[in-house]
């Protein structure tokens, strides 16, 4: 029996040391490489932010944005509102015949098209930036104050923030940094309105500015997370909108003061510049005349008169856009040192671009005989505003480095090898 | 007898009310006699003689003379929580304290055969986490299984060393699953759910709460073989049940998620609404009229699995008993849990749980003719797969470990007092389906833990 007991003991043993289980673990994100502050990183904005490229987005493009860029190269995690398929609105393919991207089995897409988000559990949302937001649409999607009482929401403000707006997903995420981008759209609405380019109703107010501002920034400085605050873009320098000086010399070279050799111009016979036009600060969107240089190639005779208002945005109203983003931005850089935000302007790298040629002043028309789009140098996409996919690594590279001096982060710069 | 049934009358009451944690694997429950509890609930070899036999070895009723009547109770005090792996949040499951009862009767019609009538709960479960917070309240905010088993128990003593027993399981089950509707994941027009109209996940828009009852039958059965003077071998049965609960209560109530909704939002261009319009206001006609959220009833059926142990009882000398049971469940069954609804569509909870084994080790010392000490250790493996640790039973292997205290107090009068501690190893798991309709361990996003304290009293009577 003592035997017997022995053995029943041994079993017994045997069965609670076999018996241990193991306990499984947490899986957590790795760490950021860049740092603890990049743990959780969220960017705020408007169009650019998100990805929006030639007159559209879709979920490669959005994968393009800077902020895109600077979280992987940060090795942080990054949650977007993937637009699945073709996007929202699809992308031009072709400027000039307005013709977007599609896919096989789906019909012709049209600015209208829209083929909702990718349906992909998110624990937070590290981009909020929608395109189109003015800076008041950073915590108000129903604004109705001002000139022009309507809200810049749109379709994909319901789409990528689900009936919140920008800072409250940005809440939510409870983020250790933040970069926020807007007020490019509180002057670009006004040059890139149709009925009347440069319209000065369309320029947000300065104090609806401010007041956008202090309403965001409050709820910024509230997270304590660190921000960097993204200057206000000068967009009477970008593609869309070409100065009349330059179409009247690139229509008559040697002429009134103009460079080059009178007679040598490209531009077809039948397409003619009044002299008015003849004015730098004169902006004429690329909309407007490349399908009158393109008429007249086909022999219609075409006369850009740029004193008229629905075609051109004057120097006045031009003067006033620029004087707007003078203002917004001495406001951001102001009240974002008081809060103790870092502050960006990127105003510098764009001028630089123009200065050396990278971004052109007269757009590349050689394509337009064969069907081919208006293209905008490297550094802008086919509608003229919004950067390309080299500009996003360019703005990510700046902004990475202003993040790593104003923060102690170690993103790494280049962002993209 | 008539005080009798009284006391089982009120037994079966509390019993039917007070929800049962989790003790065993799976939605298992082995608690059912403060004396076995002190052993951790080894010894169908040898069960304890307070009419507990009836749930752990039928066989082992004989011998109780003019009767016993055993009465006690088990408080359950389970703590556990979820952490999420990428936010880290961690939130606890809502504290809960159960009082689960037992009842027993038994006696000897003769020197060969023995009746006994028991009320335990072999089966339950009560998981609880905040309905407004709880990440996986769309998976469940509220489980509860209450399982009421009613034995009429029948024993023979076929020889001195050989006796079997069997009873008869009527079995009351009451079920009840509250869960939210979560905007994010429900189809708004076809082919196109909240989340790709942008709505985020965990937007509240209804609340379910799924409650009905049903009944079952089984058997539960057992012998005892006396292999040596001092050794005694043992097997047990207890036959699998499948419940169905028909017309149970489907309650539905709209949750305003407060969102309004911004111009150009799809919702609005499709159906021609202005900015501004209420999302609340779209969703209300489905609460409404022909609306499928409404309330209504709906049915499942619930699998209770078979159960088979084996035992070993040893004593080792005059004052020092050990036992040794293993335990083989067929949780294997429990495949799916089917929701059938009048108006929403039905819903297949894919569950795929495996069979489990068991192992128990107790001893008892008899510290004199008034006192008995006891002390046991148990181990079972997980019943839920990898990809089925959810809210509703966030279940996992367990070490356990008890001890126990029996005492005379008097002649005819015994109480028992017994302590366990339930250690169930952290468990990875989910509190989301994916949007799959099996999902599979890609989308654990977490880790559960569980633990519990569970202290039972249990007086017996001796006639």
């Amino acid at each position: 029996m003592i035997r017997k007991l022995t053995g029943l003991s041994l079993v017994a043993g045997a069965l609670f040391l076999g018996a241990c289980h193991e306990d499984g673990t947490l899986n957590p994100p790795d760490a950021p490489i860049a740092g603890d502050a990049m743990v959780r990183y969220v960017a705020m904005g408007n169009s650019i932010t998100a990805g929006f490229q030639s007159a559209g987005i879709l979920d490669s493009t959005q994968k393009q944005s800077y902020a895109y860029l600077i979280a992987h190269a940060a090795g942080t995690e990054y949650y977007y509102q993937s637009l699945r398929y073709r996007g929202c609105a699809p992308p031009f393919t072709n400027n000039v015949t307005q013709t977007r991207y599609t896919l096989p089995g789906f019909p012709a897409s049209t600015a209208s098209t829209c083929d909702l988000a990718t349906a992909s559990e998110k624990p937070w949302l590290s981009n909020t930036a929608v395109p189109g937001a003015r800076m008041i649409e950073a915590t108000n999607n129903f604004d109705s104050t001002g000139a022009v009482a309507t809200s810049a929401s749109n379709t994909l403000t319901g789409i990528i923030l689900g009936g919140a707006t920008q800072a409250d997903r940005m809440e939510e995420a409870h983020p250790t940094l933040v970069t926020a981008w807007f007020g490019n759209n509180d002057v670009l609405g006004a040059l890139t309105n149709s009925a009347n380019p440069g319209n000065p109703i369309l320029v947000t107010p300065l104090a609806k500015f401010q007041a956008g501002t202090d309403a965001l920034f409050d709820r910024l400085e509230a997270t304590g997370a660190d921000v960097l605050i993204i200057g206000v873009a000068n967009v009477t320098v970008i593609p869309y909108g070409t100065s009349g000086q330059v179409i009247f010399c690139a229509k008559n070279p040697g002429v009134g003061g103009c460079p080059g050799t009178p007679g040598t111009s490209a531009l077809p016979a039948l397409f003619t510049v009044d002299p008015n036009c003849a004015v730098a600060a004169i902006l004429v969107p690329w909309s407007k005349y490349v399908p009158m240089i393109g008429a007249a190639a086909a022999g219609a005779a075409q006369l850009l008169d740029c004193s008229v208002d629905t075609v051109v945005s004057s120097a006045a109203e031009t003067g006033g856009m620029m004087t707007a983003v003078t203002q917004y931005n001495s406001y951001l850089s102001t009240q974002a040192a008081a809060r103790g935000f870092a502050f960006w302007d990127p105003n510098p790298t764009l001028q630089n671009l123009i200065n050396t040629g990278a971004v052109p002043v007269f757009p590349n028309l050689s394509a337009l005989g064969t069907g081919g789009s208006v293209t905008f140098g490297n550094y802008f996409s086919l509608d003229g505003v919004h950067p390309s996919a080299l500009a996003h690594r360019l703005i990510a590279d700046s902004v990475a480095a202003n993040l790593n001096a104003a923060f102690g982060t170690t993103i790494p710069v280049p962002v993209a090898p | 007898m008539r005080r009798f049934l009284v006391w089982l009358a009120a037994g079966a009451l509390v019993g039917a009310v007070a929800p049962t944690g989790l003790a065993a694997q799976g939605y298992g429950i082995y608690e059912h006699g403060t004396c076995m509890m002190g052993r951790a609930g080894a010894g169908i070899a040898s069960p304890c003689a307070d009419g507990s036999a009836i749930f752990y070895n039928p066989a082992g009723i004989t011998g109780t003379g003019k009767g016993i009547l055993s009465a006690g109770v088990t408080y359950i005090g389970p703590s556990g929580d979820f952490t999420n792996d990428v936010t880290g949040v961690t939130t606890e499951s809502e504290p809960l304290k159960f009082f689960v009862p037992h009842l027993y009767w038994t006696r000897d019609l003769d020197q060969k055969y023995s009746v006994g009538l028991g009320v335990f709960a072999p089966y339950g479960l009560t998981t609880e986490w905040d309905e407004n917070t709880f990440e996986g309240r769309f998976l469940g905010y509220h489980s509860e299984i209450q399982s009421i088993y009613i034995q009429p128990t029948f024993a023979i003593r076929v020889s001195d060393k050989f006796r079997i027993g069997g009873g008869f399981d009527y079995t009351i089950v009451k079920v009840a699953l509250h869960q939210r509707a979560d905007l994010y994941s429900t189809t708004l027009s076809a082919g196109v759910t909240g989340g790709n109209l942008g709505f985020a996940p965990g937007t509240d828009f209804a609340d379910i709460k799924l409650e009905g009852d049903g009944t079952g039958v089984g058997f539960n059965v057992g012998a005892i073989w006396q292999a040596a003077r001092n050794v005694s071998v043992g097997l047990k049965y207890l036959s699998q049940q499948e419940v169905y609960v028909n017309k149970a209560d489907a309650d539905i109530t709209q949750i305003n998620t407060g969102i309004i909704l911004p111009a150009g939002h799809p919702l609005l261009i499709q159906l021609g609404l202005p900015a501004g319009t209420p999302l609340d206001a779209i969703l209300a006609p489905r609460f409404t009229g022909t609306g499928a959220l409404v309330d209504q009833t709906g049915s499942t059926k619930l699998t209770f699995p078979s159960q088979l142990v084996f035992g070993l009882a040893v004593d080792a000398t005059p004052k020092i008993k050990v036992l040794a049971d293993v335990q083989w469940v067929n949780w294997a069954k429990f495949e799916t849990l089917a929701l059938q609804f009048e108006r929403l569509p039905q819903k297949i909870i894919v569950e795929n749980y495996e069979n489990t084994i068991g192992v128990r080790v107790g001893g008892e010392y008899a510290i004199n003719t008034n006192y008995t000490a006891r002390l046991g250790y148990l181990s079972h493996g997980a019943a839920a797969p990898d990809q089925t640790v959810t809210p509703n039973l966030p279940e996992g292997p367990r070490n356990e470990f008890t001890a126990g205290l029996g005492a005379s107090l008097g002649q005819k009068l015994h109480l028992d007092l017994a302590y366990q501690y339930i250690d169930q190893a952290d468990r990875r798991g989910r509190t989301t389906d994916g949007g799959m309709a099996e999902p599979t361990t890609a989308v654990n996003n977490g880790l559960y833990t569980f633990s519990a304290h569970l202290i039972g009293a249990t007086f017996t009577y001796k006639f």
